[in-house]
């Protein structure tokens, strides 16, 4: 037989802890809050653009997968599902409560000040959220927090993958200029 | 800052700022029996089909039945691990029942299939597991296993020991004899962030920390963690670990996957041979003769060592092919002198003599640096597909070191200054096709001596393809423009590629 060598990719972990929740592992819920819980957060603050309520679409998100691991079939896209989880759940938010979203900017820079991170990080979440457009900043999140490939991407937005690419691109270096000119944004 | 760094940056911040409610969640879930794992349908073989697995089920049941399930409930008093290729772990009560067992990568998940080997004893469980890897064929031609215990120290040596008879007595029945490596887990930090980092298990980690450190990291903890429990097994029998890290059954790792020792040996001399125009070298020619095995870039070679005359050779053997990878040679114990009666050479002289050497044309690119320190020139050129030469000479066109090697067709992530390179070989052959297929694309002519920034690696999104990202920068009147491209080298085919501003 021919030579395996193995290097997990980490859409396996996922998968693996997905499948230790369904099977009443102990840690593996822990295992999987680790692995993506920051691709859930962040995609549920560019969708929500709004901390308190990203945080609620978190903790749902986390305990509506756990309710449906024992059902889960990996297709190999394991954060594909929970960011759709994610974004049922945002869809929810915002029919139940119309006030939701689309704070200002400065509101929700306010609300970034409560979080305990550094300038820069803080810099760049803010840049993310406001001078991003809703497709872009989605782009951005679901690639470069939860590593989702570009073509899964466009198949999920129903978008071609040249459009994907090319949106990616122009939102990486608007985010690179900005980051390079400081705080002048 | 590049858009690696970015994303890099992206990725960091948010994640910075994610709050941490795991608590939060954790308590709204609420503790779930055991249920049987599903999996996806597509795990290849049927264990049912093989007269052993119904050996084994025959075992499991029984066993099962005789222990009945009595450690269900205790917690986990200790953990063995075992590592071929597929790593599996078996959690054990204080009775040294099995609590469960779990798969650590991918080859695991697919040895395992659905077999629930909870309630078992230890023994009856590696010989499942043991027993389905030899179904698997992973011991057709290897026949390396780590033991990594997770115990009490008091437990340590009798659990070793009775995994270490089990699977002695399983392979022997197969023919294999087994080479058993065992260590008792210390989960130190740097074991356990290579196993974080690479996705392996804490066991095979600690071996690989463990070969790094003996090594005093002459390989690198990503090289490691792609090969397998033989492969690692071969490089440590080069090395001198300490029996307190490593301790082993005694029986050496199969060798049969590979050319073996002396037919490399044979290999060397021959090549050594025809390096210096000898019809024939024989063993007894040469002095200082050393041979092990190592892996170069995932590849594993035999790394053979002579001196003849005053030459000192180092050849690597592909293991399994038994082709010349790398031949270097070094005159012993040069000094640069003075000799007026011979003419000293500049560096476009040296450029001429590499040419004649190796029957280039006058244009071929030919890249020469003198080191004034040591009164050297350097050479490096390729002058056809799939070799790379490193050569010294000295002042009076002297060789006094070289080295070819195989261009590898498949590097791993490296950066290059390509300025159109030297026609002919199949690294620039590629260069060139993408780069004319992006002048077409864009309508844009392209100077290769003016490209800025050249970069190539091997795209990670394409896993089982060779393809290799392209980047550079090109300048037209005052716009820079960044060029991007991934092509499959096997078909050639432009998979992406983009041109963007870059301001």
């Amino acid at each position: 037989m021919s030579r395996q060598t193995y290097k997990m990719p980490r859409s396996h972990q996922i998968d693996n802890a997905i499948y230790g929740i369904a099977n009443g592992e102990e840690n593996s819920l822990r295992t999987l809050y680790q692995l993506t819980s920051s691709a859930v957060y962040a995609y549920a603050l560019t969708v929500t653009k709004n901390v308190f309520d990203a945080q609620d679409v978190m903790q749902e998100t986390f305990v509506k997968m756990y309710d449906a691991a024992p059902n889960y079939i990996s297709r190999n896209r394991p954060m594909a599902w929970m960011l759709s989880i994610a974004r049922n759940l945002c869809m929810d938010k915002f029919r139940s409560n119309s006030r939701l979203t689309d704070v200002t900017d400065e509101q929700l820079e306010a609300q970034l000040q409560t979080v305990q991170a550094d300038v820069t990080d803080r810099l760049v979440v803010q840049s993310c959220l406001s001078k991003l457009s809703q497709q872009e900043r989605t782009i951005v999140v679901m690639h470069a927090v939860g590593g989702v490939r570009h073509r899964e991407i466009a198949r999920q937005l129903d978008l071609p993958l040249n459009t994907v690419l090319s949106k990616y691109k122009r939102s990486l270096q608007k985010l690179k200029d900005i980051l390079q000119g400081g705080k002048d944004e | 800052m590049n858009n690696k760094q970015t994303e890099k940056q992206i990725g960091q911040s948010f994640s910075n700022v994610t709050p941490d409610v795991y608590n939060d969640i954790s308590a709204r879930c609420p503790t779930r029996a055991a249920v049987k794992r599903q999996r996806s349908a597509n795990w290849g073989w049927k264990l049912s089909t093989c007269a052993l697995a119904l050996v084994l089920v025959v075992a499991i049941v029984f066993g099962g039945v005789m222990l009945g399930t009595q450690g269900r409930q205790s917690a986990v008093a200790a953990t063995v691990t075992l590592d071929v290729n597929p790593s599996v772990a078996i959690e054990l009560s204080t009775d040294q029942v099995v609590l469960g067992v779990k798969a650590l990568n991918k080859d695991g998940e697919r040895i395992l299939g659905d077999l629930d080997l909870t309630g078992s004893n230890l023994q009856t469980a590696v010989y499942a597991i043991v027993g389905s890897m030899t179904l698997g064929g992973y011991f057709s031609v290897d026949n390396s296993v780590l033991v990594s215990v997770d115990a009490d120290q008091s437990l340590y040596q009798s659990l070793v020991d009775k995994v270490t008879s089990e699977i002695t007595v399983i392979l022997g029945s197969q023919n294999v004899q087994a080479s058993v490596l065992s260590q008792w887990i210390t989960q130190s930090e740097s074991a356990k962030s290579i196993a974080q980092q690479y996705g392996i298990s804490s066991g095979k980690a600690q071996l690989i920390a463990a070969i790094l450190d003996a090594s005093q990291n002459a390989y690198t903890a990503e090289q490691l963690a792609k090969l397998n429990v033989n492969e690692l097994n071969l490089i440590i029998e080069s090395l001198n670990l300490p029996q307190d890290v490593l301790s082993h059954n005694g029986n050496n790792a199969s060798q049969s996957r590979y050319i073996g020792r002396e037919e490399a040996i044979n290999k060397a001399l021959e090549a050594v041979a025809a390096d210096l125009t000898l019809s024939s070298l024989s063993q007894t020619d040469v002095s200082r003769l050393q041979c092990k095995m190592d892996n170069d870039d995932g590849v594993m070679v035999y790394e053979v060592e002579l001196v003849y005359n005053d030459w000192e050779y180092d050849v690597d053997i592909n293991a399994i092919t038994g082709a010349v990878v790398k031949l270097e040679k070094e005159l012993q114990n040069y000094r640069p002198y003075d000799d007026a009666t011979r003419t000293k050479l500049s560096e476009e002289d040296i450029r001429n003599l590499v040419r004649s050497m190796f029957d280039l044309p006058q244009n071929q690119w030919v890249q020469v640096s003198y080191d004034r320190d040591d009164g050297v020139y350097e050479v490096k050129v390729n002058p056809n597909q799939g070799k790379f030469y490193e050569i010294e000479f000295n002042v009076y066109g002297d060789v006094i070191s070289f080295s070819e090697e195989e261009i590898e067709i498949m590097p791993g992530p490296v950066e290059d200054q390509w300025q159109g390179g030297a026609p002919g070989d199949q690294y620039s052959a590629v260069m060139n096709y993408v780069i004319t297929q992006l002048e077409n694309i864009y309508k844009q002519p392209i100077d290769r001596s003016k490209m800025i920034d050249f970069t190539y690696k091997l795209d990670d999104d394409y896993r089982s393809r060779n393809v290799w990202e392209v980047e550079f920068k090109y300048q037209v009147g005052n716009i820079m423009y960044e060029y991007e491209c991934s092509v499959d080298i096997d078909t050639m085919e432009i998979i992406e590629q983009s041109r963007d501003i870059d301001d």
